[in-house]
């Protein structure tokens, strides 16, 4: 009856005959854990909001794996270069018997297909706000633990310029750093074509889109260094609680070293909130990035980011473009609607309160 | 550097910790001293809030700010035979010997142990931090050392969670992690309080079996007067952060000097005897906050005197190993 859940154990078990075959005695001294792990699996998957969330998960990141080769349409050429004839014509709406020719998604004003641009879009937002939730959470957890566990001068230090950075619109800040970044970021991409290429790869661009890629580049940067407050706060909190805890005072008095303290027993004991929050912050981060690029911020035609084809829908808004924004905004809801309500059911699965009655309800 | 005898482990002497909090500065201990010779166990008894924990923790610098040790030596010697002043290691120095060659049980076995690691991680932990030794010997120590505690079936609970544990086993977990690189010393910070009178037992034995075992000295931190008498060689009674008196155990039992632990005597009950109503000490804990230069027990006092408001004491020997610090038999 789950399908999710079996084919997640399947999965579980392989991985754990993978481990076993290279390290003889793993599965024995890990049975627990792995029993641990397939409690929080079937709990996860036997509520709906998991089960959905876990699945348009699956699908938005499948396709921002696969998309841009699943596209079928260049998105730095313009139809409309080729064929001056449609030129009136455009954007095309679309088209359910009589296309002659025009996709049946319609088309942007340049006649893109939307659903191929669409496709690589996929790529872009995820990309991006991993990179920027990935990339905040590391500088926010570090800063955090660092405040947390010292104390004294460093954690009023950290404190006080996180209170700072939080005081600030978050959007309004990363408008102004992206808008600074952003020409030194193009010199330096364009003198870097190694990195130019590796960044190019990551969003399924075209390489010699070096200024585009800087734009990006600027954008998440600057999402990034708006985003880390919160971490900060959470993980100090977190520590706070738990560096009074015996088991901590213990280890010290073992003789542990600071960083093992810090990254055996602190970190993994405040890690489900942190996936909790890590979850739902993909989602906003990749709303914020759109809304940032629907503001100009980010890519410039012919990138196909999601916020920016909203953005050049605007000009032709309702009538002539209602498509480009219904598909594009649709795309953009399945990304943000998997992942908060994967976090959803995530926050009910690690809370010790809710997980029993949801193991309860389960065997029942 | 000051000189220890040949067969002493731990010179303390004049230890002053004080914490510096918003309400004022807090004199956790003052002057505090300590010797502990080789297999030998050292009871410190004293209330709550007389600056016991945080005398034995002060003495490998485990103060955390605001607390700080304002002054004192700590004098041990490491298991190599050099004798190192712990009050001026730094903290990786620091680092080496916490857990190898001095090591903690503390007083709440189920928040002593990490829920996330087992029995067996938290041991092997210990041993792979400070002995250069591979993973599988640590694991075989782990096994060995679980037997030594005397836990049942220790093949299969060094794979157990804390939460599978009972609270003795809990405990008895934290002494395998604490004697796991035979340490010199171990310091017992109230390791029996939390746990039932009949485990309580179990594990004032085992700890005592394991000093013979391994010829450990045991520091051991308690209010529970019983204990003391039953384990102890040698008992320091401290008050309001201050050593008010030291002796071996006969002594402290058969002639208390100080007031202080006459009336803590008094206050044990005695089954042989039928009483109506307990002994107590009239009066509470001072408190620690900015306090004055005189002895602490002053205000609770019966032979209270004019000069104990105004000057703690210096130390008067009255036999030998038999110190008191109390005006009465200084004027006398």
């Amino acid at each position: 009856m789950n399908i999710l859940y079996k084919s997640s154990t399947v999965l579980l078990n392989k991985y754990a005959e993978l481990r076993e075959r290279f390290n003889p005695g793993w599965l024995e001294r890990n049975k627990s854990k792995l029993q641990e792990m397939k409690l929080t699996l079937y709990a996860l998957t036997t509520s709906k909001t998991g089960a959905a969330g876990l699945v348009l998960v699956l699908t938005t990141t499948f396709l921002a794996l696969f998309g841009p080769s699943l596209s079928w349409e260049p998105y730095d050429m313009y139809p409309v270069l080729k064929n001056p004839a449609l030129a009136g014509r455009l954007p095309h709406p679309p088209c359910m018997n009589d296309c002659s020719g025009m996709p049946l998604s319609g088309t942007d004003v340049y006649g893109r297909d939307i659903l191929s641009l669409i496709m690589r879009g996929f790529r872009i937002a995820l990309v991006m706000s991993l990179i920027i939730v990935v990339a905040s959470a590391a500088l926010g957890v570090l800063l955090g633990l660092v405040s947390g566990y010292f104390g004294g001068f460093i954690d009023e230090a950290i404190m006080r310029f996180t209170d700072m950075m939080l005081a600030f619109p978050g959007l309004v800040l990363a408008i102004a750093f992206s808008l600074t970044l952003r020409i030194s970021l193009r010199n330096v991409l364009i003198s870097n074509t190694a990195l130019t290429a590796l960044l190019a790869a990551l969003f399924a661009l075209n390489p010699a889109d070096a200024p585009n890629i800087a734009n990006i580049l600027s954008l998440f940067l600057a999402l990034i260094l708006v985003w880390w407050p919160p971490y900060a706060r959470v993980v100090r909190g977190s520590v706070l609680t738990l560096r009074e805890q015996g088991f901590i005072e213990a280890a010290r008095a073992l003789g542990l070293s600071t960083w093992r303290i810090l990254t055996k027993h602190i970190l993994p004991n405040i890690s489900s909130p942190l996936l909790v929050m890590f979850t739902f912050d993909m989602a906003t981060a990749a709303l914020s990035s759109a809304a940032l690029s629907f503001l100009g911020l980010g890519a410039q035609p012919p990138v196909p980011d999601l916020g920016l084809l909203i953005s050049m829908a605007g000009q032709y808004f309702p009538e002539r473009s209602w498509w480009i924004v219904l598909e594009a905004g649709f795309a953009l809801l399945l990304i943000s609607l998997g992942w908060n309500m994967l976090g959803d059911a995530l926050r009910d699965v690690f809370d010790p309160k809710t997980r029993r009655s949801i193991e309860l309800k389960a065997k029942l | 550097m000051a000189e220890m005898m040949d067969n002493q482990v731990l010179r303390a002497r004049g230890l002053t910790v004080r914490f510096y909090t918003y309400a004022g500065v807090v004199h956790a201990v003052t002057e505090a001293y300590l010797n502990v010779y080789e297999g030998e166990t050292v009871a410190i008894v004293g209330e709550t809030g007389s600056g016991k924990s945080v005398f034995t923790r002060a003495l490998t610098g485990l103060i955390e700010p605001p607390g700080r040790v304002e002054a004192g030596s700590v004098l041990f010697k490491r298991k190599d035979g050099s004798v190192v002043d712990l009050a001026k290691l730094n903290k990786e120095e620091l680092g080496e010997i916490r857990g190898y060659e001095i090591a903690y049980v503390f007083q709440d076995p189920s928040s002593a142990l990490d829920p996330l690691y087992t029995a067996g991680d938290h041991i092997m932990e210990t041993i792979l931090e400070h002995q250069k030794v591979g993973k599988g010997e640590a694991r075989r120590e782990a096994v060995r050392l679980l037997k030594d505690v005397l836990i049942p079936n220790p093949e299969v609970r060094v794979k157990s969670y804390p939460h599978e544990l009972s609270g003795g086993m809990r405990q008895r977990v934290v002494i395998a992690t604490a004697i796991a690189n035979k340490p010199k010393l171990v310091i017992a910070d109230e390791p029996t309080t939390n746990l039932d009178v009949t485990v309580q037992a179990q594990i004032l034995d085992l700890l005592d079996e394991l000093r013979r075992k391994y010829g450990m000295s045991v520091i051991l931190i308690t209010h529970n007067l019983g204990v003391v008498a039953e384990v102890a060689d040698r008992v320091y009674v401290m008050y309001g952060g201050r050593v008010v008196e030291t002796a071996d155990v006969f002594t402290i039992f058969e002639s208390p000097s100080h007031p202080y632990t006459e009336m803590l005597l008094r206050a044990v009950p005695d089954p042989t005897r039928r009483v109506k109503r307990l002994e107590s000490i009239p009066g509470s804990v001072p408190n620690l906050i900015d306090m004055g230069p005189g002895c602490p027990f002053a205000p609770r006092c019966p032979h209270a005197m004019e000069v104990c408001e105004k000057e703690f004491p210096g130390a008067l020997q009255l036999a030998d190993g038999h110190i008191v610090h109390c005006w009465l038999h200084l004027r006398r």
